[in-house]
């Protein structure tokens, strides 16, 4: 297993093992996101203020080339980041920015455009949050998907991708007043996670706090007692643990840990309660974050996260004990565990 | 027949040419040749709508274009940068 490391500038290998880090692949360029193909290649998503957004694929993690035939609109709408690949049985799905789902079922040689989510009646009036108008994390069990979109909602289609309903309820829309009215969109999902025995259990850290859903989404609850803050960009389920994993953010409008304590919180009872995730966090205050794509889990107990400041941080022991691996590298946007 | 230089941050689209000959006696035709020979440039080149991406240059001939005029004449030389103001 190797950890992939996305940066601003280029992409990094690193052996948890051996410590070894290669790279950087793609020099220069943002690499935004990891995955597979069902036959085995490995996918990266690459981006550049110049040039652009593609998507490449290597047999070995070493030898990379540009698939010809990547995600594309054909319409008004630029493609200006690959965010999230997602694997349901044969077919690779992208989310990308500007929002929408791209899916290949042929290995990743060609892609097309999911017409159902990224034509969705209320598409004109979608806005981007910080992070651009991004669709950025997918989960899916047999023919459900879910999809994160940023400023928008999260998605759910019960039909394999076909149709799309809004499942926020219970989730405040970010950036409006108390008492408006209750919009159909503008919900700031930040990233989601479920359990794979359980489907319907779905975590989200949101714009807007930590909640979790029992209903698939229909519904979602506040789940924050123990947290030092709502805000933040990551949550991932270990899922032989079954530890729940955040890393909070001071707020919305300073995105940094509280008072400068850069550590992981976890919860062992699905939510309900947080605590400090184990031990080996910098006593110094360290001033940083991480960002929704920088987090990757192998569901044994390795847990990885990427900072804006780039630092990888792992954790073997599904977050008992965490150690920080070398080198610093550029700013981290994608952490992945291949 | 023109050459077209390219920036080495297109290394991992062309697989490391930075030097190609392309076919052509207007800017039109050129393009038509290196997309032909290296599809994969397209997309890094041009937007959605099918112009010069904004924070890429072009100097044709050694005079800096839009690209605008697909028309215009190529006598020896088609250079792609990236712009100070991309990233």
């Amino acid at each position: 297993m190797k950890i992939a490391v996305g940066t601003e500038k280029g992409g990094y290998l690193i052996d948890p093992e051996s410590r070894l880090v290669t790279g950087p692949l793609f020099p220069g360029w943002k690499v935004t996101a990891f995955g597979q193909t069902p036959s085995g290649d490995y996918l990266a998503g690459v981006g550049s203020n110049w040039f652009g957004a593609s998507i490449h694929r290597s047999p070995d993690l070493e030898n990379w080339s540009q698939i010809e035939n990547g995600p594309t609109y054909g319409d008004e709408r630029a493609l200006s980041q690959i965010w999230a690949f997602h694997n349901v049985g044969k077919r690779i799905y992208a989310g990308v920015a500007e929002a929408g789902l791209f899916a290949s079922d042929d290995d990743g040689a060609t892609w097309e455009p999911i017409e159902g989510l990224n034509d969705q009646p209320t598409r004109s009036e979608w806005m981007p949050g910080a992070g651009g108008l991004c669709a950025h994390r997918l989960l899916s069990a047999d023919d459900t998907i879910w999809v994160g979109i940023s400023a928008v909602g999260v998605f759910r289609s019960d039909d394999a991708g076909v149709t799309w309903q809004l499942k926020n309820d219970g989730v405040p829309p970010a950036g409006q007043p108390e008492g408006v009215p209750r919009p159909e969109i503008g919900y700031c999902v930040h990233n989601l996670d479920h359990d794979p025995s359980r489907p319907n259990r779905l975590w989200r850290q949101d714009h807007m706090g930590v909640f979790r859903s029992s209903d698939g989404g229909d519904t979602w609850e506040r789940i924050e007692t123990g947290l030092p803050a709502g805000f933040g960009f990551v949550m991932r389920r270990d899922h032989a643990s079954e530890r729940l994993f955040v890393v909070p953010l001071h707020s919305d409008e300073n995105r940094v840990p509280v008072d400068g304590r850069f550590r992981a919180y976890m919860s062992d009872d699905d939510g309900e309660s947080w605590t400090v995730s184990g031990s080996g966090w910098d006593p110094a205050p360290t001033f940083t974050s991480v960002l929704r794509g920088a987090v990757a889990t192998d569901g044994e107990g390795t847990v990885a996260l990427g900072t804006t400041s780039g630092q990888v941080w792992i954790t073997r022991d599904a977050g008992d004990r965490w150690l920080q691996l070398e080198p610093v590298f550029p700013r981290i946007g994608a952490v992945a565990l291949l | 027949m023109a050459v077209v230089r390219l920036p080495r941050l297109l290394d991992p689209a062309t697989g490391g040419r930075r030097v190609v000959e392309a076919a052509g006696d207007d800017i039109g035709s050129v393009i038509a040749s290196l997309l032909k020979e290296l599809p994969e440039l397209e997309v890094h080149l041009f937007d959605h709508r099918g112009d010069l991406r904004p924070h890429v240059l072009c100097f044709v001939d050694g005079e800096s274009t839009r690209l605008t005029d697909r028309g215009a004449a190529v006598a020896t030389e088609v250079r792609f940068l990236q712009a100070v103001s991309g990233g």
